[in-house]
């Protein structure tokens, strides 16, 4: 069976970097915070460092608390809504920013990103192919 | 509930001939409407994404330099430089910088081995 796909975004990322990075844009009421981040299939949420958090005006510890597991331990990181756009596909979603101002990742995991979009890959040419998800 | 297309075009067979006229200036207003803002979002993610990969060449650079520091850039150019994020941001802010890009410096020398 072949199924054919078809994505409103392309987006050439660059291979030289560690991880697939994407520039975001993170909205809250009238602030605004663009930065990078890592798609990352592997991460249950989208999870970004706390300042990101601070500069949309949020107070961290009042989201929703979660711990999450790595391969080398735990750490916690709270909940908020925010508008997510990547490559101006936009998302009223849930993320979470870490507790700990010492993580310094930004990940675009699969609940609140990869669930919300159409993802094709092809890494060998550094390229990244993006929809909204419509049923 | 979702209206389906089906659902719409039976609604229009049902409508009376004067209706008809003020229904095909509702359908082109809003396909305007809707190019507009499509051509809109379009120039924003070229300029974003222009802003970015100049950004993105000067941290490749820098980040010798800058090692451990939070930036905002402006394109190619350095906005802000701090040990703390916050503080970078709001200097962007200040300088009339309504969408700031922030950028940690970390080394990335190491390939990160997932979760």
């Amino acid at each position: 069976m072949v199924e054919t796909v078809s994505f409103s975004k392309q987006y050439l990322y660059d291979t030289l970097k560690v991880g697939i990075t994407v520039p975001v844009r993170l909205v809250l009421n009238d602030s605004t915070a663009v930065f990078e981040a890592k798609l990352d299939t592997g991460a249950a949420n989208c999870i970004f460092e706390r300042v990101h958090g601070e500069n949309l005006g949020l107070t961290i510890e009042s989201g929703e608390k979660q711990n999450f597991s790595t391969a080398t331990g735990t750490f916690t990181a709270y909940a908020h809504e925010v508008s997510l756009s990547v490559l101006e596909i936009e998302i009223f979603t849930r993320v979470y920013f870490a507790e700990d101002e010492s993580y310094a990742r930004n990940v675009l995991g699969r609940q609140g990103f990869l669930d919300r979009v159409k993802l094709g890959l092809v890494d060998y040419e550094g390229k990244l192919l993006l929809s909204a998800y419509e049923k | 509930m979702q209206t389906s297309i089906e659902q719409v075009s039976n609604m229009i067979r049902a409508l009376p001939l004067e209706d008809l006229s003020k229904l095909r200036e509702v359908i082109d207003e809003t396909e305007r409407e809707k190019r507009t803002m499509d051509g809109e979002k379009q120039a924003r993610l070229k300029y974003d994404l222009e802003r970015y990969k100049k950004a993105r060449k000067w941290i490749n650079e820098n980040s010798e330099k800058y090692m451990n520091k939070w930036v905002c850039l402006e394109g190619d150019e350095l906005v802000a430089v701090d040990d703390d994020g916050r503080t970078v941001y709001q200097t962007a802010i200040e300088k009339g910088i309504k969408a700031p890009f922030i950028h940690h410096i970390v080394d990335e020398s190491l390939p990160f081995g997932g979760w």
